[in-house]
């Protein structure tokens, strides 16, 4: 492939400079929309995550965040009722969807019961794992229990796998709950 | 050393990018049909992904995600990859010709293969936030690269000896081409299924 | 010239159906077809990102040199993509859960490369419009007839809403792995036969929809129907 010098300038520069521009036009584009959409983002996650701290903790008035060193992998968020009612840990684990695909926020109060199971989200098999959230006869087991009460609860027949994921992630929600009841 | 074996395992058996999580279907319906083919495209597709993720998952560490460009991660990650297999193919022709003459077929197609991107974004979605900061999370991410890579290669090498019986049998007019290898698709995604729960249980 | 723009806009309802026909597009199809309000959502915005892309790449067709063609359309449909994944970040949270993976997977879905290459840069912004519309009407309705189909025996509900007898009686394999090639090769052999095996003209791996066709200049794929041929 034999290129003339003299048109190097439209074989090489015209098209580049037309990449570069629409690389540029569409990344300004981006950056546009990107300065209106995140704030929105932000907002509907945090607005979701203090809906889900009320549900599962309904007798707190308000939350502080607590940090704290060691805690499980799963457990990305602890926050403590400002009125003494207890904790919510805010976690993301596996699930039979995969990896980080289960989103839940569990409330313990001060004696280390569970006062309340959301799941945020979640990758089950629809119509089959998707029952720890339909089956009341599974999620309704859990409040009022404490660790080893949530270890021996039954699982939902057929879901075995998801049920032992849900329960696997109250387990660390447990875990931090020792370690920051102080 | 466990977690990584468990994660190599995970991604060749129980989450199998093709059988399970449905990320390179187009090659596993096109080029399966023989076996050198599948095995000549799978192998380009290890050495794509590995190398893809070596590049953008840094790119997202150290780049992206500080200077809040995390919105900038879908045209980054594919341009890379893009130039990386376009790299890949000069090299590869001017230095090793035969390798070229076999593998170098297949890798424009590898750019647009789902299975490549599915594990870049994945590994950034799981191991950016894992324990051991930015070489814990990025051995793993290598290692989860490996695996996703070998199970597309087993994927479709068994594919391939199933669409060969296959091809030899009578099937119904309507079915034949493309129906009967999904159907036949679908029976050996069954068998698969039955390795779940099988790195929870063998590695503890 | 009426008759023509209908023709462009139905052709790829029908007679060029992305997924049935062309067989592009086939990993979001079966993942994301495990519930019928997810097959509308990916819908949507695969229609969105093709239009955007075959009206911008239609536009700039006179200026895009032949060199840096693909860079450029990988830039620009990886553009709108992006813009689609803010947009249903930002409104749509639920879907953005549904699609996970897969929206951002939109930017290597064969057909939106596949439909730049093939029309959008030899075409005038119009009829290019009429073909995205097209395609992406064509590949959502077949996404919903798979997802319901998927949905409504392997879950007893359709859009959310349990079934009498069969939410209870649901065959569960469906809305898994194997349930997705089985449909989908049924769904095919049921269009084979409805047209007697004059809709399906490829039945294997094709130049036509392929977006690495330009760069290989069909040699590729020659080697290959060749060999598969013996």
């Amino acid at each position: 492939m034999t290129k003339a010098k003299s048109n190097v300038m439209t074989d090489f520069g015209a098209p580049i400079i037309v990449l570069v521009l629409i690389c540029v036009i569409m990344s300004g584009l981006l950056a546009f929309t990107n300065g209106i959409t995140a704030p929105i983002i932000a907002e509907a996650e945090r607005k979701a995550n203090e809906e889900a701290r009320l549900e599962v903790l309904p007798s707190a008035d308000a939350f502080e965040k607590v940090e704290a060193g060691s805690l499980p992998d799963a457990v990305r968020e602890v926050y403590k009722a400002s009125n003494g009612a207890g904790y919510t840990f805010s976690l993301t684990t596996t699930g039979y969807g995969g990896k980080n695909t289960l989103k839940m926020t569990v409330g313990i109060d001060g004696e280390g019961k569970l006062t309340g199971v959301k799941v945020l989200s979640h990758k089950e098999t629809p119509g089959l794992g998707s029952k720890i959230t339909a089956d009341e006869g599974f999620y309704g087991q859990f409040p009022g229990l404490d660790a080893a009460g949530a270890a021996a609860a039954d699982t939902i027949s057929g879901a075995t796998f998801s049920s032992n994921y849900y329960k696997a992630a109250l387990a660390d929600a447990f875990t931090a709950f020792e370690l920051v009841k102080g | 050393m466990k977690e990584l074996i468990a994660i190599v395992m995970a991604a060749v058996l129980v989450n199998n990018y093709v059988l399970a999580q449905f990320l390179g279907i187009c090659p596993f319906l096109g080029v399966s049909k023989k076996l050198d083919q599948a095995a000549g495209m799978s192998v380009a597709v290890i050495f794509v992904m590995l190398l893809a993720t070596a590049v953008t998952y840094p790119i997202q560490y150290f780049v992206l995600n500080p200077n809040g460009l995390g919105y900038l991660q879908t045209i980054v990650f594919i341009l890379v990859i893009a130039a990386l297999v376009q790299l890949v193919e000069i090299i590869l022709k001017k230095y090793i010709p035969a390798l070229h003459a076999s593998l170098g077929v297949y890798l424009p197609l590898i750019t647009t293969n789902c299975a490549v991107l599915g594990v870049c974004i994945s590994n950034v979605d799981n191991y950016l936030t894992a324990t051991g900061g930015f070489g814990g999370g990025f051995v793993q991410a290598m290692f989860n690269s490996l695996g996703s890579g070998l199970g597309f290669l087993l994927a479709m090498v068994l594919f391939s000896g199933v669409r060969s019986r296959v091809d030899k049998c009578k099937c119904p007019e309507c079915f034949k081409g493309m129906p009967i290898t999904l159907i036949s698709a679908a029976i050996v995604s069954v068998s698969f299924m039955g390795f779940a729960g099988i790195v929870e249980n063998l590695l503890g | 010239m009426k008759n023509n723009k209908l023709n462009i806009l139905t052709n790829g309802i029908i007679k060029e159906n992305p997924i049935l026909v062309l067989i592009l597009g086939t990993c979001p199809f079966l993942a994301v077809t495990t519930q019928a309000s997810n097959a509308i959502g990916m819908g949507a915005a695969v229609t969105f990102v093709l239009l955007c892309s075959n009206v911008m790449i239609s536009l700039l067709r006179k200026v895009i040199s032949d060199k840096v063609r693909i860079p450029c359309y990988i830039v620009v449909i990886a553009s709108f993509v992006t813009l689609v994944q803010m947009i249903v970040k930002a409104y749509f949270k639920s879907l953005d859960d549904a699609l996970g993976l897969y929206l951002p997977l939109i930017v290597v879905n064969c057909i939106i490369l596949g439909r730049a290459e093939m029309f959008a840069n030899k075409n005038g912004a119009l009829d290019s419009a009429l073909d995205a519309i097209g395609m992406g009407v064509g590949y959502t309705l077949a996404m919903l007839a798979m997802a319901s189909i998927r949905e409504i025996f392997g879950a007893g509900t359709w859009f959310g809403i349990a079934l009498p007898v069969l939410s209870e009686n649901n065959i569960s394999i469906m809305t898994m792995a194997p349930g997705g090639f089985a449909i989908f090769g049924i769904l095919i052999a049921i269009i084979n036969k409805a047209s007697n095996g004059k809709a399906i003209k490829k039945k294997d791996f094709s130049c036509e929809g392929c977006p690495s066709a330009a760069a290989c200049n069909g040699q590729n794929c020659a080697e290959k129907r060749e060999a598969a041929a013996k």
